[in-house]
């Protein structure tokens, strides 16, 4: 059955200088982006950043400034939102109030014109595909949230889309449907194969599903990555600040001896960047710090190492600080850190790493330099 | 006021004021209207008589000068609210959707400077409008249209239009609120899911304003069934309406018996054509929901051969997700 | 960057030139009586010469002017009082428990009023008045003013009830417990919490009733007593004789002044944080 539902023909994406203005204001601004056949494509972005506009276009409810969207070799520009192979699953659902379940998800096929039998069929292996078979005459306002989501994407993929668009379609449910739900969602594209394109502004989803994820901010892509990519190389610091937590510290460059740089932070801690490692300034075209400049260096929570201070450390990439508050996030326990006045940081350490730190003298934090990110960009 | 009381009268205290009010000012006055119909005019003096209690007014309500006046007045009233309904749907769906929605507020304050705009003042506009000597009269005249003077005002014709005029906005409003609060994502959802505007409009923007619809029909309808300022205005001798019997037989026969059941005839009949009216809706909603009905093949999705099983990602979990809410409380607009 | 391309397809130009056409029809004959209004002859529709003669004789005209300000005496009494009944009704069903019966009975009865023709309102006032008058002995019940307002009344209530019911609902109920929880009692919450927020409700229910009452005819002309002829009874009567161009000129100062109150609701109503078509769709009671 999941060979009826498959796309005929690949859903790929490219998207050339892609622009758009409200009245003047940019929100998408000279925009490139290939998106693969087949892939779980996150957008991912603050509001605002031009995401869901993004998304708007490539559904044809708004027409860019410029640029051209080509699905295959279809120019999608022009094309009217009612012709083009794309289905949407909005925010809010948007189901017909006044058709039943069935009748929501028949609506597509009615508009292609497909014979009336085939139309049941289709519409029956949409609903029992998404566990909603037996809510078929229901009217949407009986549905629950998750219910509600269900039928969405089953009234959205009986239409056997080329892409299927996704606009924060999880953003009303509650945590623990939403976490089930993401699992779903996967499970599912993976064996229809059709590219999806989700919005999101949460960090967790997107890194929970996609394939690949475009950060986006302020009309810009940021960066383009897996996972793991965004996570642990990070192109910026809106990026290495957006994705996941992160310790920020502003450091001045010391020396810089062919790319080994030497930054000083707050109370004098001596900061070496490994370098070639993570967020490598450098690296991808970004800019390389001269001595003298004030940076700002990034190291995630979950790499820093806690323990008993035995004074004041001489090593580099250490410095001693004072746990300002302890809190037990289940798989992970999480330090604030105060260093110095008002330098505040966040330590994360598995559960069973955990050990019985002092609260009331100084405990010894260190890191090693191949965690360390340096940005000079201003964010 | 003592605990007691307050339990006994609950959150309807507050009402109170406008219990009274109305049962004394609309309900009591317009049983008293039911009661007079029973009655009989005595002599020429005497307005009622309840003393002999009978159907007797019934029966001269059934004449033919009130049967030809009532089907006249019954006509105008059918076609004026049909009229109104087909002018104000495309114009409230291009209030609704195609203006935009910065110029929306002051283009709907127009359509109310008419409705805020005393209906009688309205209607003598209409009446130069149409007079034969009058300024279009003219004008038609004089760029060969009309060979002689506008024949219009003092007809069936002229009442027809200063109805429609007269009643327009009361159409346009409900209709404008409904297509407005269905809100662009439906229209939307409706588009990515590949119709085209017109079918968009006749199957969901249509059916979703189908309160409005009802609202602004009965709006239209009810006092223009009443109306007759607008008809004498207009019309002249052509223009009796029913109410303006109805109006005569306190005003000038002083004959309130047989004004009483003239006008509980007028109710029992406004109050028929709406019911027979919303039961043809209903049957026609229940005929287009028919063949535009989906069969799902029954049975099959029991079946282990579906290929349900393969189609579920196992372990997910959510099988055992929120059962359905009932009523209405989830998210979506409802119409 | 390229211009953007615009097209704009057919059935969309027909729905701009609809929408101009139904403007035009809608404010033709308006923009006539304006017109005619400068009318220096004896009759209104035989248009003379330019002149604001009529305007002149129109406010000279003391049978006009008793019969305008009868109208909007009459207009003042039933906004107040119909605002008042309609504040408490719309609050009442608005902050009603739910599965009550009587909201349900309530909202019935009023809208009972909107479906009776009016005509029929006109009939069944006119012996209530003069059984409580006369045989009753109520004398203020023959007075003309008292019976209009008593009448228009009547029939504005139930539309005031609904708009500030519907501005009720749009407000959190968990306002007015915030106030109790602060201290307040039940009064000093209704007065300081309530009755604000259905403030924008309550101007735009009163100003319907205004002009409601200022519009209506069939009603009046029944329950209307001698030396109480309200405005629009007076053109009425003018029609059946001879329509002199000061109705006209009168007609068009009223229609300034209550195009200058809308513009006061809107600008109250925008103020309170309303959108263009929420402040319509207020004051169209919707």
């Amino acid at each position: 059955m999941s060979a009826t539902l498959s796309p005929a023909i690949a859903g790929e994406l490219s998207i050339r200088s892609l622009h758009k203005e409200f009245g003047g204001v940019a929100a998408i601004k000279d925009l490139d982006l290939d998106i693969r056949a087949g892939e779980f494509l996150c957008l991912l972005g603050p509001s605002g950043c031009g995401k869901t506009t993004l998304l708007r276009m490539i559904a044809g409810f708004e027409e860019p400034t410029a640029g051209v969207i080509e699905l295959g070799s279809t120019d999608l520009t022009r094309m009217p939102a009612h012709k083009r192979p794309v289905n949407t699953v909005f925010q809010a659902y948007a189901l017909f109030p006044h058709m039943t379940v069935a009748e929501n998800v028949a609506y597509g096929l009615k508009q292609s014109r497909t014979p009336k039998k085939e139309i049941g069929q289709r519409v029956d292996e949409a609903l029992t595909m998404v566990r909603m078979r037996e809510f078929a005459d229901r009217s949407p306002g009986q549905l629950s949230g998750g219910q509600q989501q269900r039928v969405a994407l089953a009234r959205a993929l009986v239409n056997r889309p080329k892409v299927l668009l996704l606009d924060e379609p999880m953003s009303a449910l509650d945590r623990k449907l939403r976490e089930e739900m993401q699992v779903e969602l996967k499970l599912l594209q993976k064996r229809l194969g059709i590219t999806f394109i989700f919005v999101t502004h949460d960090q967790e989803e997107a890194l929970a599903m996609s394939d690949r994820i475009v950060v986006m901010y302020d009309g810009c892509i940021q960066q383009i990555g897996s996972a793991e990519e965004v996570y642990t190389r990070p192109a910026n610091s809106f990026v290495a600040g957006f994705i996941g937590k992160q310790n920020f510290v502003e450091a001045v460059v010391v020396s810089d001896d062919g790319g080994a740089l030497r930054l000083r932070s707050v109370n004098n801690t001596t900061i070496l960047p490994e370098p070639n490692a993570a967020g490598d300034p450098g690296a991808a075209g970004r800019p390389v710090p001269s001595v003298g400049d004030t940076v700002r260096v990034a190291i995630r929570p979950e790499t820093l190492r806690l323990r008993v201070a035995a004074g004041v450390p001489s090593a580099p990439n250490a410095v001693l600080g004072r746990i300002a508050g302890v809190s037990f996030l289940g798989d992970v326990v999480q330090y604030v850190l105060l260093i110095g006045e008002d330098t505040e940081i966040l330590s994360r350490v598995p559960r069973s790493d955990a050990v019985p730190l002092p609260t009331d003298e100084d405990v010894l934090i260190e890191w090693d330099g191949v965690d360390v990110a340096v940005y000079c960009d201003e964010a | 006021m003592t605990s007691r009381f307050r339990k006994f009268l609950g959150d309807s205290a507050l009402s109170f004021p406008t219990w009274a009010y109305m049962l004394f000012f609309f309900a009591l006055p317009v049983a008293l209207v039911m009661w007079y119909s029973f009655g009989f005019k005595p002599d020429q003096f005497t307005t009622h008589s309840m003393e002999q209690l009978s159907l007797g007014r019934y029966r001269e309500v059934v004449s033919p000068t009130f049967l030809s006046v009532f089907t006249a007045t019954l006509r105008i009233s059918i076609v004026g609210t049909l009229a109104c309904l087909v002018i104000a749907v495309p114009f409230a769906y291009w209030l609704a959707v195609k203006v935009p929605p910065g110029r929306r507020g002051l283009l709907l304050a127009l359509v109310l400077v008419p409705f805020w705009t005393n209906f009688l003042v309205r209607t003598l506009g209409w009446q130069i409008i149409l007079s034969p000597d009058g300024f279009v009269s003219e004008a038609l005249q004089g760029i060969g249209l009309l060979g002689s003077p506008l024949d219009i005002l003092y007809s069936r014709a002229a009442v027809q239009i200063g109805v429609i005029y007269n009643y327009l906005p009361l159409m346009i409003l409900p209709l404008f609120v409904a297509m407005d609060s269905a809100g662009v994502q439906l229209r939307e959802a409706s588009a990515d899911l590949g119709a085209g505007k017109w079918r968009t409009f006749f199957q969901v923007t249509l059916p979703l304003a189908t309160p409005g619809v009802i609202s602004g029909c009965l709006l239209v309808f009810i006092p223009l069934t009443g109306d007759y300022i607008t008809a004498s205005v207009l019309g002249g001798a052509n223009g009796t309406m029913i109410g303006q019997l109805v109006a005569n037989q306190f005003q000038n026969a002083q004959n309130w018996a047989l004004g009483s059941a003239m006008a509980v005839v007028l109710m029992l009949f406004t109050l028929a054509v709406v019911v027979i009216t919303a039961l043809l809706a209903l049957v026609v909603k229940a005929v287009i929901k028919y063949v535009g009905r989906v069969e799902l093949p029954t049975g099959q999705h029991a079946g282990p051969d579906a290929g349900t099983a393969a189609d579920l990602p196992e372990g997910s979990g959510v099988r055992q997700a929120e059962p359905a809410v009932s009523g209405t409380t989830t998210g979506g607009p409802h119409a | 960057m390229p211009e953007r391309i615009r097209r704009r397809s057919l059935t969309d130009t027909a729905l701009w030139v609809w929408g101009a056409v139904v403007f035009v029809f809608l404010f033709l004959p308006i923009a006539v009586i304006v017109l005619y209004s400068f009318n220096n002859g004896r009759l209104l529709a035989s248009f003379d010469e330019l002149g604001v003669q009529a305007y002149v004789s129109g406010l000279q005209n003391d049978v006009i002017i008793a019969s305008v300000m009868t109208s909007l005496k009459a207009a003042t009494g039933t906004a107040l009082l119909a605002t008042v009944l309609g504040t408490f009704g719309g609050i009442a069903l608005a902050r009603a428990t739910k599965g009550a019966k009587w909201p349900v009975l309530l909202t019935a009865l009023l809208a009972l009023t909107l479906v009776t023709p009016e005509v029929v309102d006109g009939i069944a006032m006119l012996p209530w008045f003069v059984t409580l008058g006369v045989d009753a002995g109520l004398t203020p019940f023959n007075n003309g003013l008292f019976r209009l307002v008593i009448a228009h009344t009547a029939f504005s209530t139930a539309i005031v009830t609904f708009i500030i019911r519907a501005r009720m609902a749009g407000i959190d109920s968990s306002l007015e417990e915030a106030a109790e929880d602060l201290g307040a009692t039940k009064w000093r919450s209704f007065r300081d919490v309530t009755l604000p927020l259905a403030g924008p409700g309550i101007f735009a229910g009163a100003l319907m009733a205004f002009t409601l009452s200022l519009d209506n005819t069939i009603l009046s002309s029944f329950v209307q007593q001698p030396g109480y002829t309200p405005w629009p009874v007076y053109i009425f009567s003018a029609v059946r004789v001879a329509l002199r161009p000061e109705v006209a000129a009168i007609s068009t100062a009223m229609l300034v002044l209550t195009l200058l109150a809308l513009a006061l609701v809107g600008l109250v109503l925008k103020r309170s944080g309303n959108s263009s078509s929420q402040i319509v769709k207020t004051m169209a009671g919707s």
